[in-house]
C-alpha cells in the first residue's frame, strides 16, 4: 500500500463525499482510518478463518460421523449423530481422564497465583541484581514442557533419579522411592512439577500488573496511617484483580489441555492415573483411526467437549473477576 | 535436470497450491521416471520407461546384477531413529546401484510414536515419503486402510527367508512389506552373580528363576535387582502378559476367533507379574512405570540378575560397560510343566511402500535390495540385527564371507524358534491399549489380575470383537 494516510480535510461519508469523489480517492490508494483497518485486519482475518476456525468447525463435523472422517478413495464415512458422544460419555477412562484433569488444574493454579504473588511481591522490591532474578526464575517457564517432563522423569527414577539418592541420604527413606510407579504419588508428582514451572510465569504477569500501580496510592495510605496488610489487601488486591483474571485464565486453559507434561513423564500411567484429557484423547483417536473403531471421530468428538469445557471455565472467570468500573 | 528442491518440499508445494501454478509444475515433471505415472502396477524389473535404463545398475554390486533395469528420482526412507547406521548404509548401496537419490529421515524411536508419524502422512495421503519401516504388528492395520502398497518380489528374495517375518507381512497372499531383520526377546542374567551363589544353568522356569533371583539376593547383596521387565503402560508389558501366558501353553485366540484375555491361563500370567513384584520380592516397585530401554540402562549399571530384553542390547553390552564379559543371554523361562511353549515373542521390521507413493519403482528397487545377501549380512555383522535370510544362520555362510559370524547369532537363532506372534488384526494397537493399560492397573495393585482382565475383555468386546 504506497500511501495510507489520509488527507486532512476530506471527506469521508459517502453521502458529502459521493461515490465519484470516493472511487477516485482509492484509484490515489488514499484511505480513511477505518478502512486502512479493515485492509490490514482482513488479511489475518482470513489467516484465523482457515487455521483456527475451520480446524474446530471441521472437528465438530467429524465428531458427528463415523468410519475414516478423513476422506480416503473407496472408504466411507457415515452421519451418525451424537453417537460418538454417547460412546464418550459411557466411557470410564473418559471420566478418569476429566477427574485427573480437574484436580490436575484446580491443585496446580491456585497454589501458582499465591506463590506466583509471593514471588512477584519480592521481585518488585529493589535490590542489586534485580533484574537477573527476574529473568533467572523465568528458565523453568522457558524450558520446552516435553523436556521438563524427560528431566523430571530422569530426577524422579529410582534407579539412577537424584531426588531419590538425596532423599535416602539424608535419611527420609530407607530405600529409593519409586514415585513414577504409584498411581496417587505419580500424580502428586506431576501436579507439583507443573506448579514449580509455571509459578514463575504467574510472577511475571503479575509483576506488570503491579508495576502499573501508582505509587502515590500507597504513600497516601502510608500518610493515613495504613498497616502493610491494610495497604495489600485494599489497594494492591483490588487493583490487580483485572491482572490476576489474566493471570488465572492465561494458567488454567493451558492445564486444562495439559498434554506435553504426562505425555513425556509417564506416558498417562500407571494405569491411567496421570492420563489428562488431551492425552486420552491423542490415544483414542490414534489408537484406532480405522474404520471400524472410528478413533478419529471419537477424538474429535473429545476435543470438541474439551473446547466447550474450556469454554465454560473462561466464561465463569470472567463472569466473576471481571470489573470493567475498576480501572 | 531442473533444479529441484528436496522432494518434500516439492511435493508439499505441490498440495498446496494443486494445479494452480503450471511454472512449479514444469519444474517437477522435468525429472522423468519420477511422477505418479510408474506406479500403476509395474515392478522394477520393467525398466522400459526410465529414460535412463541403459546405464545399467552399477554391475560392480554382483549378486544383485538381476535388478532389471534402473531407477532414477529421488525416494525418501523414514526409519525408526535406532536405525540410522543402517538406513545410511542402505542409502550408500542404492546410491551405488541406482541413478536414483536415497533420502533418508528418522522417526521417533517409540514403535508407538512412529505409527503416530504414519496415521498422520495417512490421514493426509501424503506422499512425503516413499518407503517406511512397519512393525511386525502393523501389517493388518495398514493394509486394510489402504495405507500399504503391495511389494514385488520378482527375484524371490523371501524364498530364502525365515517364513515367520515373510508371514507377517503377507495379507491374502500378497506380501506387502519385504522383511528386513527379525527379533526375539531373550533372557539376559548375571554369569558372574550366578557363579557366587553356586548355580551354573540358568533358571529354565518361572519359580526357578524366582528361587535362583533369591538366593543370589540373600548370597550377594539385598541390594541387587532381582528381574527386570517392561512393566510401563506400553507395549512392552503387553508383550510382557502374552510371554508368560504363552509359556503357560494359553493363547488369546478362541476357538471362534475372537480375542480373550480373562483365561485361567491370562489371570494366572497377570498374577505371576504382580507376585514377582509384591510376593517374590525380586522385581523392584518401579516396573510399572518402566520400558524397554530404562530396563537395559539399569541392567547395564551392573546391580541386576536378571532382564528380558531384545537382541539389541547384547552388542550394546560389549562396549566396556560393567556388565561386559559378566552376562549371558538365554531363552526365556516356561512354566513348570510346560518345556514345550512358545514364549518368546516374534518381533521385527520390514519395508514397506508408502500406497500414496509417487515413485513405486524407486522404492520398489530398495525393498529388492533389502532383502538381499549382502544387505543382510550387513545388517548382521555390522548392526547387531537378526537377519531375515535363512542362510545367515548358517556357519557355512559365514566361511565364504570377510566377516565372522557374529556371536549373538546362535543364541538368537535358538531364541527364535521359540516365538509367538502376537495376534494379527488391524485393531491391535487398540487390543494392545487396552491390555497393557488394565495389566499397568494390576501391576500397581488398583485392581486385582481377575478384575483387570475382566475390565479389559469388557473392553475388548465391545469395541473390537
Amino acid at each position: 500500500m504506497a500511501d495510507g494516510r489520509t488527507e486532512a480535510g476530506e471527506v469521508t461519508r459517502l453521502g458529502e463525499e459521493g461515490l465519484r469523489g470516493r472511487l477516485k480517492r482509492y484509484r490515489e490508494v488514499r484511505l480513511t482510518e477505518e478502512e486502512l483497518a479493515v485492509a490490514l485486519l482482513t488479511p489475518v482475518m482470513l489467516f484465523l478463518l482457515a487455521v483456527s476456525f475451520y480446524p474446530i468447525v471441521d472437528t465438530v463435523w467429524a465428531s458427528l460421523h463415523t468410519g475414516y472422517v478423513i476422506d480416503l478413495p473407496g472408504k466411507t464415512t457415515a452421519f451418525v449423530g451424537v453417537e460418538n458422544y454417547l460412546k464418550l460419555f459411557s466411557s470410564e477412562s473418559f471420566w478418569n481422564a476429566l477427574g485427573v484433569s480437574l484436580f490436575y488444574t484446580f491443585v496446580s493454579v491456585p497454589i501458582e497465583l499465591v506463590f506466583g504473588l509471593g514471588l512477584a511481591l519480592l521481585l518488585q522490591k529493589e535490590f542489586k541484581g534485580k533484574y537477573f532474578a527476574q529473568a533467572a526464575i523465568l528458565f523453568p517457564w522457558a524450558l520446552p514442557t516435553v523436556i521438563n517432563a524427560k528431566i523430571w522423569a530422569w530426577m524422579l527414577n529410582p534407579e539412577f533419579g537424584v531426588i531419590s539418592d538425596i532423599l535416602v541420604k539424608v535419611g527420609l527413606l530407607s530405600q529409593p522411592f519409586p514415585f513414577l510407579s504409584k498411581p496417587d504419588i505419580a500424580l502428586y508428582s506431576m501436579t507439583a512439577i507443573t506448579i514449580w514451572k509455571t509459578t514463575s510465569f504467574v510472577a511475571l504477569i503479575l509483576l506488570a500488573g503491579l508495576s502499573s500501580i501508582p505509587d502515590h496510592l500507597y504513600e497516601s495510605a502510608r500518610m493515613d496511617g495504613a498497616s502493610r496488610w491494610r495497604r495489600f489487601r485494599d489497594i494492591t488486591l483490588p487493583l490487580l484483580k483485572p491482572t490476576i483474571l489474566v493471570a488465572l485464565i492465561f494458567r488454567t486453559l493451558p492445564a486444562f489441555q495439559a498434554f506435553g507434561l504426562p505425555f513425556g513423564l509417564t506416558g498417562g500411567g500407571p494405569g491411567e492415573a496421570t492420563t489428562t484429557l488431551v492425552l486420552y484423547t491423542q490415544q483414542v483417536a490414534y489408537n484406532n483411526p480405522g474404520p471400524t473403531g472410528g478413533g478419529f471421530a471419537l477424538g474429535s468428538a473429545a476435543a470438541t467437549v474439551i473446547t466447550l469445557l474450556a469454554l465454560v471455565i473462561a466464561l465463569i472467570y470472567v463472569g466473576t473477576l471481571y470489573e470493567p468500573e475498576v480501572r | 535436470m531442473p533444479r529441484e528442491g528436496s522432494p518434500m518440499r516439492r511435493r508439499r508445494i505441490l498440495q498446496g497450491i494443486a494445479a494452480s501454478s503450471s511454472l512449479l509444475l514444469a519444474g517437477c515433471g522435468g525429472n522423468s521416471g519420477d511422477g505418479g505415472d510408474g506406479s500403476d502396477g509395474s515392478d522394477g524389473s520393467d525398466g522400459s520407461d526410465g529414460g535412463d535404463g541403459g546405464d545399467g545398475d552399477g554391475g560392480g554390486d554382483g549378486g544383485d546384477g538381476g535388478d532389471g533395469g534402473s531407477v532414477s528420482g529421488s525416494i525418501t526412507f523414514v526409519h525408526i531413529a535406532s536405525f540410522e547406521p543402517s538406513a545410511n548404509d542402505f542409502k550408500q548401496a542404492y546410491e551405488g546401484m541406482h541413478d536414483a537419490t536415497l533420502e533418508v529421515q528418522a522417526t521417533p524411536a517409540e514403535s508407538s510414536s512412529t505409527r503416530e508419524y504414519y496415521v498422520n502422512q495417512f490421514a493426509a495421503q501424503s506422499g512425503e515419503f516413499d518407503v517406511g519401516m512397519m512393525d511386525v504388528i502393523w501389517p493388518a492395520e495398514f493394509v486394510s486402510a489402504g495405507w500399504a502398497a503391495p511389494v514385488d518380489d520378482p527375484q524371490g528374495r523371501t524364498d530364502a527367508m525365515l517364513s515367520t517375518p515373510v508371514e507377517a507381512a503377507t495379507i491374502d497372499g500378497e506380501l506387502y512389506g519385504m522383511p528386513m531383520f527379525t527379533d526375539a526377546n531373550g533372557l539376559y542374567y548375571r554369569t558372574d552373580l550366578l557363579e557366587q551363589a553356586g548355580y551354573d544353568e540358568p533358571p529354565s522356569t518361572y519359580m526357578e528363576l524366582v528361587n535362583i533371583a533369591q538366593d543370589v539376593k540373600a548370597e550377594v547383596s539385598e541390594d541387587l535387582n532381582g528381574y527386570i521387565w517392561q512393566g510401563g503402560a506400553n507395549e512392552g508389558l503387553t508383550i510382557m502378559w502374552l510371554n508368560w501366558l504363552w509359556g503357560m501353553g494359553g493363547s488369546v485366540r478362541a476357538d471362534n476367533g475372537d480375542l480373550v484375555v480373562n483365561t485361567d491361563e491370562g489371570v494366572q500370567a497377570l498374577q505371576h507379574a504382580v507376585d514377582l513384584i509384591y510376593e517374590h520380592e525380586i522385581t523392584p516397585e518401579s516396573i510399572p512405570s518402566s520400558g524397554t530401554d530404562g530396563n537395559r540402562q539399569t541392567f547395564q549399571q551392573g546391580n541386576t540378575i536378571f532382564m528380558r530384553n531384545w537382541p539389541y542390547a547384547y552388542s550394546l553390552f560389549q562396549d566396556n560397560t560393567p556388565v561386559t564379559d559378566k552376562f549371558a543371554v538365554t531363552t526365556m523361562p516356561k512354566a513348570e510343566g510346560h518345556q514345550d511353549a512358545n514364549n518368546s515373542c516374534l518381533g521385527g521390521w520390514s519395508l514397506f511402500i508408502n500406497g500414496f507413493s509417487e515413485n513405486v519403482e524407486a522404492a520398489q528397487a530398495l525393498a529388492n535390495y533389502v532383502g538381499s545377501p549382502q544387505a543382510q549380512e550387513q545388517l548382521a555383522a555390522g548392526r547387531s540385527r537378526l537377519p531375515v535370510r535363512e542362510e545367515l544362520y548358517d556357519d557355512g555362510y559365514w566361511a565364504d564371507s570377510d566377516n565372522d559370524k557374529p556371536a549373538f547369532l546362535d543364541r538368537f537363532a535358538e531364541i527364535l524358534q521359540q516365538t509367538s506372534a502376537r495376534p494379527a488384526t488391524a485393531q491391535y494397537s487398540q487390543w494392545s491399549n487396552i491390555v497393557y493399560t488394565q495389566c499397568n492397573n494390576a501391576l500397581t495393585q488398583q485392581k486385582t489380575p481377575q478384575e483387570a482382565l475382566d475390565d479389559a475383555q469388557a473392553e475388548i468386546d465391545s469395541e473390537i470383537n
